[in-house]
């Protein structure tokens, strides 16, 4: 209907508004709200999609919530740090200097991530808050785009404190007779007035200005910026040789800068970019905020490897080796690191139907629907399947007995027992790294982990873990443990005696039996190898070989367990083209290759003919080819020529495939002694017109290359082109 | 007709030739050749060209012409992507909103126009979700104000305060009213081609920018240009929506990448541009529609052009137009065939036979009057003129390829 209404092919219009045609209610997110159905059809229902959404929004949530607050704890220090400093940036000024410093902090943050700002910024406030006798902070943010040069660069910072709620009456500006918006004693009358107001009295406010992407602002600008915000000295400066010289600006700001880098802080941008003229008007604090391989790990390992955090879904070996990969690669953000794990959970509630069973069983009356017979038959085979160990335990008399509500409650069951296994898979890991840990303490190499092939360390390990490559490992660590000295020993369980200890009390159910071990041990083994040496070495040995066993049983591949798929998402890879995608790579098989586009079956024909068919493509392919025949610069007219050829090809091919009654009517009127003059003129016209149509053919084809940006006008001989992509066929 | 066919495979094989030895050459060297040094072996080589030249053989074609012959052409048939068949688009763009609603923003790349699609899922799904604006951006006249003012079309955002009228002022506001959480309705911005002119410059992008993170706004663009992708740094590309709590407003795109590989073709897209020169479409098409008409051939005059000069000149000059145009195409039919026909000054006619002709015929009787006639024509380039080579009088021409002349001729006699 609004199709009908919204007229899209009109050329001159630039932008089309259509309102919102909705159903009209005032819920906050539209009711129905599409999610992806699974490409398996067979194992849905109806209210499939509805369920998985849920799910997916519940598990995500959860997910997410966990990795920002690693996230927000690693921040934490340098983020307290920063706020500190600002807040105390001129109490703790030099005596002595020539002229005062603008205070600056430059922040690199190679994670790139927005969080730590807006912990940042939130600190400075609640600070504020919490002690009455400091100043708050009044922050600008300027991105490059606002200090294209110096007046907007300076307008943007005046009008970014003076129109902000600070508690003063909104001035009308009347250009005649208020200074102009640029100018820096605006400001400087602005905060005049703001101190003489009852709440700032007593503290006034920091002024804090927040450069984002510093890297992008133009140096020359931000000299001048930088040279004109000096000249406003601090009014904590204790004696100041300008403020004598500029007596009219007898108040003075505080300014703060928090710059923003995305490059390493050694050797500094700010410090290879900037002259020492303008330096020496700032003082440098630098802050790194965490980031590389080490933050990957830390958030891995805090939410998938965690005994106090249980994800809603685990992610398989491959999604995390493309994580790796991706993070040390392409993108070391953290954001780019969320991404990744959001379209991960995505693509397990949108591809797999079972996802719906995540958090919890459909009540009875949902399966009791004839269209849930399917997924109910699935489920029914799964997990009544005989298992491969012991065949014969379950027979058809077993089906039978199968109600909707025993058959939920089956699924009740075995969710808890995946869980229970992945706390187990998760346990054992950490006994693991404890004991590795414990190792590199006491000077031996241990597994060698820090140092793995690829270089990103403990992730590999993760990999091979989730893989169930880490019996050789296991194995390894329980020999060295098995030759500890007693002394060793206690050590190590005095490590392990407090990470048991503190367990969740849920968590700690499952290591009864463990946790018996090992106070039982701490408490019987002799205090020193000398008192009495085969009792402790027989319970060293012991205890190496209990702790093989019991990690191997614990580190137990997570899709050994009964329907793990649902959980789970195994080595189901990552979608990378969706955050990675090869742009080139498909613009040139759309190019080289439409007709494998097209329904697969004609594709089918056309591969085993290949070459001969480049008339039947459209003809920006056939101008492209050509394209690709040619050398580094192309004669237009030459072109030209060749795709004529081509054409003419294929309008002798089209006429031969449908128009045999037309060839009927030309001989008729060949075989009329009149018609022959006609027709030679007709053909003459047809030919004209022929010519005409190739041309605009032509012209079209070669601007939509030009479009795609394949072409380029060198100027340098007349009517050529230079060719911009060389060697597509690799 | 029939040895055209057969003409282009031995084109072909000297070229193919060419290049082999080029490859021999090469293959010695290089182990596996890459992008690089393909370029480099290209850039090495001598380019070997004709020296046909393109506008001195080709009459450039008019808008007529050209919109005539792409309307009649037969070519073959258009093949349809499996990927937007019509059973498959669903699923597609039941995704590209479920991701939209997940905080991403969207953008679709691959060769073929993406407008119709991406309109079709603005009218079918975004604006049964929220308000839409969608944006030509191919236009050669699109600016970031048509967008912003576009979308102060949706109730309540003009209810806001606007401090002053700067287009940074009026996507503030913008944001402002869609980041209220008391804000129901999303909005969805459909950009067509968001790597076109007017939306590269810093200023559009940063402004973009700013929409794109606002958790209430979501937009969907497409990209045609081979290296479009290199407008946004991976950070930018990157950076996620604030969560909720957070309070600062980010820039960046939070872009998700889907293959979107339409083969249709770039009409509508390329319609501004100049059909009858060769560089009409580069800078992405979005040349100002002024540049265009600025850089339109002087001498491609089109026959709708001359009537409409025709038909506000007087009688005399009309005739005098029909006696010029009737000697250039006797000396065209006499020239006959194997002559370069584009080079039309060649069939000029000498100032001093023409006054003689116009005397003759009555159409003027001296000096004066003859160039006050021809000058009217001069002023609209109908008529154009160059000292000749041999005689080293004046030779005037009109700028019509021949059958064009002809028709023209034949509507003056037809009207007298």
């Amino acid at each position: 209907m609004i199709g009908s209404m919204v007229n899209f092919e009109d050329i001159n219009q630039t932008t089309i508004y259509i309102p919102y045609s909705g159903p009209d209610d005032d819920s906050d997110t539209p009711s129905d709200i599409p999610f992806p159905a699974p490409p398996l059809k067979e194992r849905d229902f109806l209210d499939g999609h509805e369920l998985r959404l849920k799910a997916y929004r519940v598990a995500w949530d959860k997910c997410l919530t966990r990795v920002q607050s690693i996230v927000k704890t690693l921040h934490a220090p340098v983020v307290s740090d920063v706020a500190m400093q600002v807040q105390e940036s001129y109490s703790k000024v030099l005596p002595g200097l020539p002229y005062p410093e603008l205070p600056v902090f430059c922040v690199t943050n190679l994670s790139g991530s927005t969080s730590f700002l807006n912990d940042v910024s939130k600190c400075l406030e609640v600070d504020a808050g919490v002690s009455e006798g400091q100043a708050s902070t009044f922050a600008v943010h300027l991105h490059p785009s606002d200090c294209a040069n110096v007046s907007n660069g300076m307008k943007a910072i005046i009008t970014g404190f003076i129109e902000r709620d600070s508690g003063l009456d909104q001035v009308k500006h009347r250009p005649a007779t208020s200074l102009a918006n640029f100018d820096i004693n605006l400001l400087v009358a602005w905060y005049k007035a703001l101190k003489e107001t009852a709440t700032y009295s007593s503290a006034p406010p920091k002024l804090v200005l927040i450069l984002h992407d510093f890297e992008q602002f133009d140096p020359a600008t931000m000299q001048d910026i930088f040279y004109i915000l000096r000249y406003v000295p601090s009014p904590f400066f204790p004696y100041s040789l300008i403020s004598l010289s500029c007596s009219g600006k007898a108040l003075q700001l505080p300014l703060v800068f928090i710059l923003l880098l995305s490059t390493p802080p050694i050797p500094s941008y700010l410090q290879t970019t900037y002259p020492h003229s303008t330096l020496s008007l700032l003082r440098i604090t630098h802050c790194v905020v965490p980031s590389g391989p080490k933050v990957l790990e830390e958030v891995l390992l805090k939410t998938f490897f965690d005994i106090e955090f249980e994800p809603c879904v685990f992610i398989g070996p491959a999604i995390l080796e493309y994580l790796m990969d991706y993070f040390t690669r392409y993108n070391s953000s953290i954001d780019g690191l969320i991404t990744t794990l959001q379209i991960s959970y995505l693509k397990h509630f949108t591809s797999e139907p079972m996802s719906l069973l995540v958090l919890e069983t459909p009540s009875v009356n949902y399966f009791s629907e004839a269209d849930a017979f399917s997924l109910l038959d699935a489920l029914l085979t799964r997990l009544l399947a005989p298992s491969e160990q012991s065949p014969s335990s379950t027979d058809a008399s077993d089906w039978q007995e199968q109600s909707i509500p025993s058959l939920v409650k089956l699924m009740d069951e075995t969710r808890a027992q995946f869980y229970v296994h992945s706390l187990k898979f998760r346990l054992g890991f950490r006994i693991l790294l404890i004991i590795q840990g414990f190792m590199t303490k006491q000077g031996y190499k241990g597994l060698n982990w820090d140092e793995g092939s690829t270089g990103s360390g403990l992730c590999d390990v993760m990999v091979d873990a989730l893989r169930g490559n880490l019996t050789r490992d296991v194995k390894y660590l329980g020999t060295m443990v098995k030759k500890f000295k007693v002394q060793q020993l206690h050590s190590l369980l005095n490590e392990l005696h407090p990470y048991f200890r503190d367990m969740p009390t849920h968590v700690r159910v499952q290591v009864e039996a463990a946790w018996t071990k090992i106070i039982f041990l701490r408490n019987t083994l002799p205090k020193n190898d000398d008192d009495a040496s085969t009792a402790g070495k027989e319970a060293v040995s012991e205890f190496g070989e209990w702790l093989i066993e019991y990690l191997n049983d614990l580190i137990l591949p997570l899709d050994e367990s009964l329907l793990w798929d649902v959980w789970y998402t195994g080595n189901s890879t990552f979608p990378s083209e969706v955050i990675n995608p090869s742009v080139r790579a498909s613009l040139l098989s759309g190019l080289l290759r439409p007709l494998e586009f097209g329904d697969s079956s004609l594709a089918e024909n056309d591969a085993q003919q290949d070459t001969e068919t480049l008339w039947q493509l459209p003809d920006t392919n056939i101008l492209f080819r050509r394209y690709l025949d040619s050398g580094k610069m192309i004669n237009i007219y030459d072109w030209l020529e060749s795709f004529q050829a081509v054409l003419d090809t294929q309008k002798e091919e089209l006429k031969n495939v449908g128009d045999v009654p037309a060839k009927g009517s030309r001989s008729k009127i060949g075989a009329n002694g009149k018609g022959k003059k006609k027709q030679v003129s007709a053909d003459e016209d047809d030919e004209e017109k022929w010519k005409v149509e190739v041309q605009a053919r032509f012209m079209r084809a070669l601007h939509e290359l030009d479009y795609l940006g394949f072409i380029k006008h060198t100027g340098r001989k007349p009517d050529h082109v230079m060719r911009t992509v060389f060697n597509v066929t690799d | 007709m029939d040895d055209l066919p057969t003409a282009t495979p031995s084109r072909r094989k000297r070229k193919g030739k060419a290049s082999d030895n080029l490859e021999n050459n090469v293959v010695s060297n290089i182990i596996v050749q890459t992008s690089f040094d393909a370029y480099f072996t290209y850039t090495s080589a001598r380019p070997q060209t004709s020296t046909n030249v393109f506008s001195h053989l080709v009459l450039p074609l008019s808008t007529e012409e050209y919109a005539d012959a792409i309307e009649n052409m037969k070519g073959p048939k258009h093949i349809e992507p499996r990927l937007i068949s019509e059973s498959s688009r669903m699923t597609l763009f039941s995704r590209f909103l479920c991701e939209l609603n997940e905080g991403f923003n969207i953008l679709c790349y691959g060769f073929g126009s993406k407008r119709r699609v991406l309109n079709q899922f603005a009218v079918d799904y975004c604006a049964k979700a929220g308000h839409v604006v969608v944006c030509n951006g191919f236009q050669p006249d699109f600016s970031m104000k048509d967008l912003l003012n576009s979308i102060e079309n949706v109730p309540g955002i003009q209810a806001l305060e606007l401090s002053s009228t700067t287009i940074e002022k009026q996507t503030q506001r913008i944001y402002d009213y869609f980041a209220q959480s008391t804000q129901k309705r999303h909005l969805y911005i459909i950009i067509h081609n968001v790597d076109a002119a007017p939306i590269r410059t810093l200023k559009a992008k940063s402004l973009l920018s700013l929409l794109a993170l606002n958790p209430r706004i979501h937009i969907i663009a497409s990209i045609d240009h081979i290296n479009a992708p290199l407008l946004w740094s991976t950070s930018e590309a990157s950076t996620r929506k604030p969560a909720a709590q957070e309070s600062i407003p980010t820039r960046g795109f939070a872009w998700l990448w889907h293959d979107l590989t339409t083969l249709a073709s770039y009409d509508f897209e390329l319609a501004f541009t100049d059909k009858s020169s060769i560089s009409g479409a580069h800078g992405g098409g979005a040349r100002r529609k002024t540049d265009t008409m600025l850089a339109q051939n002087a001498t491609a005059m089109s026959e709708t052009a001359a009537l409409h000069i025709l038909a506000s000149v007087t009688q005399k000059a009309k005739k005098l137009f029909a006696l010029l145009g009737a000697k250039q195409l006797e000396s065209i039919e006499d020239a006959g065939e194997g002559v370069a026909v584009n080079d039309l000054q060649q069939f000029g006619l000498g100032y001093d036979i023409l006054f003689n002709a116009a005397r003759d015929n009555f159409v003027a009787t001296n000096d004066t009057a003859l160039r006050s006639l021809l000058g009217e024509f001069r002023d609209h380039g109908l008529v154009l003129s160059a000292q000749g080579a041999s005689s080293g009088g004046e030779i005037l021409w009109i700028p019509l390829r021949k059958e064009r002349l002809s028709s023209v001729i034949k509507s003056i006699q037809s009207e007298q």
